[in-house]
């Protein structure tokens, strides 16, 4: 076969003519394109410029990804156990440290590495619900602060709204905290939020030093601040009530009146049901603002309700599946439910006896910075108004 | 380079490969027309690339493998063009008329069979040397060696291999 294929070809040749053309074309194009050896040389310097612009452009990622990781923000979260947190610039965990015994028990901090602040700190904050540290008879506070001067305030009060959309059964004072008392909380061994909170009870009472709260948690550290600040006679307890008056609103909200039975703990905040005209324009921040801002009707604690957002003067209202019933007040018209016949108040009778004699009439008194009447200075340490660190 | 030694390149690298470059493209082409356009612009490349072969047997691999790759991008537009091979063909193409069967059944294989059996049989590549020009697998080159070999049977008859 090969001799054969050979032979085949063998009379396959080119025209001299061709050959001698395409010589003289050669030549020509050789003249005018550049030399191999110095084209080669271009390319190689080129190369070597390449990789000198690759390399430089691998460190400096390398460099801007050192930069944009690491911390650059520390919070402190303080339920009882207590926790620093670190964050980088886009509020993304850099690291957990559990600061007493508690929160060494608690949880793995390891798994916390990778998230971002609100997940990290709704994390620990379920933890210590599950584990225990939140009453089902009041709202719990847990603390989170930020050391001034750093960045993440923004993220402080992002993360705040968030745990609280997340549990009816806490609310988060947001503060910053100066160096003194980082540093003051560094010797004592203990979270320089918790040392802020003990520091102001201590200034309002007399009767006791801050080492004295340093131990408990920061529930009791707000019910002692609630009663120290009721009346508040002082520029020092104006002062305190002014930084904690959005959590002590938000905890009045949320805490059932008259002996009612606090809302079951783990409860999460419903979708809006659709409500009556009146009630429509209510913004969604609002609605965020005023979870389930209504007392619990007694004999719904066992349910496992949600809380709707309903008009602020108007009951919760679950039916025998749990579903929140819609609320109606006397601007609404009447909502009956499928199911709900049966249910008391279905009629959209409203007892006095119910009703939140406290509550502005249209105002859902959300725990906002701008709640009416509140000063507008604040110019003291935490002075976060309870809810946002400015 | 001076003037004088690419004139001697020139002329060695004519001299010794021109035939085997002429086969390839008109074995492609199947006309003498489009042939010596191809045959010229494999020459042209290899002006470029003057002086930046290894060796002989690089500098040959590697105008096997322009010559086949010029001829296909010309088929591809000579198709697209919708300018069918056979109007594209002179009435009197050499080889055509019958007196050459071998030469026109290679040239009627199809593509990758053609090249197979022109570098082994003709130029006397080994598959593994095959496979480096064409860029596939020697068991690749084995098969297309066997398959055109079959083919060429089918098309000239048994006592072909003989």
């Amino acid at each position: 076969m090969t001799l054969k294929i050979k032979d085949a070809m063998e009379g396959l040749r080119p025209d001299p003519s061709l050959v001698e053309d395409t010589r003289k074309k050669m030549l020509e194009a050789a003249r005018f394109s550049k030399p191999a050896e110095k084209r080669s040389g271009r390319i190689r310097k080129a190369a070597v410029l390449l990789s000198a612009a690759a390399a430089a452009l691998v460190v400096f990622l390398g460099l801007n990804t050192v930069y944009l990781h690491r911390t650059v923000s520390t919070y402190y979260l303080d339920i009882n156990p207590s926790f620093s947190i670190g964050a980088d610039r886009q509020s993304t965990v850099t690291g957990v440290s559990a600061l007493n015994d508690d929160a060494l028990k608690l949880l793995d901090t390891s798994s916390l590495k990778g998230l971002t602040l609100s997940e990290c700190v709704s994390t620990i904050v379920s933890a210590a619900g599950d584990a225990g540290y939140f009453s089902s008879d009041e709202v719990s506070v847990v603390s989170l602060t930020l050391s001034d001067g750093e960045p993440g305030g923004d993220a402080l009060a992002e993360c705040a709204e968030a745990v609280e959309s997340g549990s009816s059964l806490v609310a988060v004072y947001t503060a910053t905290v100066g160096a003194d008392t980082v540093s003051a909380a560094r010797d004592a061994g203990v979270s320089p939020g918790k040392m802020a909170l003990a520091d102001m009870v201590s200034a309002l009472d007399g009767d006791t030093s801050a080492a004295d709260w340093l131990d408990t948690s920061v529930t009791a550290i707000f019910d002692r601040l609630e009663e120290l600040t009721e009346t508040p006679g002082t520029a020092e307890e104006e002062s305190a009530y002014r930084r904690i008056s959005g959590v002590v609103e938000r905890r009045r909200e949320l805490q059932p009146e008259e002996g009612g039975d606090a809302l079951p703990s783990g409860t999460a905040e419903p979708a809006p049901t659709p409500l009556p005209d009146a009630e429509a324009e209510e913004t969604p921040s609002q609605a965020q603002a005023s979870p389930g801002a209504v007392p619990a009707v007694p004999g719904t604690a066992e349910e496992t309700g949600t809380v709707p957002n309903g008009p602020p003067s108007a009951p919760v209202q679950t039916n025998e599946e749990g579903a929140p019933v819609p609320q109606t007040g006397p601007e609404a018209p009447d909502v009956i439910p499928a199911g709900a016949e049966d249910m008391p108040f279905s009629s959209g009778e409203i007892p006095e006896a119910l009703s939140d004699p406290s509550r502005q009439e249209g105002q859902p008194g959300g725990a906002s910075p701008d709640r009416e009447g509140m000063p507008a200075d604040r110019e003291e340490e935490g002075s976060a108004g309870g809810r946002t660190a400015k | 380079m001076s003037l004088s030694e690419t004139d001697l390149k020139v002329s060695r690298a004519l001299d010794l490969y021109s035939d085997m470059v002429w086969r390839i493209c008109f074995m492609y082409m199947k006309n003498k027309y489009d042939a010596e356009d191809a045959y010229q612009d494999v020459f042209l490349k290899y002006v470029r690339q003057l002086g930046r072969f290894k060796s002989e047997e690089h500098e040959k691999a590697w105008l096997c493998t322009v010559a086949f790759n010029r001829c296909k991008d010309m088929l591809k537009r000579a198709h697209r063009k919708n300018v069918s091979l056979e109007e594209a063909q002179e009435p009197s193409v050499p080889f055509r008329d019958g007196s050459n069967p071998v030469l026109e059944a290679v040239m009627d294989l199809p593509e990758k069979y053609k090249e197979s059996v022109y570098l082994h049989y003709y130029e006397g590549y080994t598959s593994a040397q095959i496979g480096k020009i064409l860029g596939c697998k020697e068991n690749t080159v084995y098969s297309l060696l066997s398959r055109g070999r079959q083919m060429l049977k089918e098309r000239l008859g048994d006592d072909f291999e003989d």
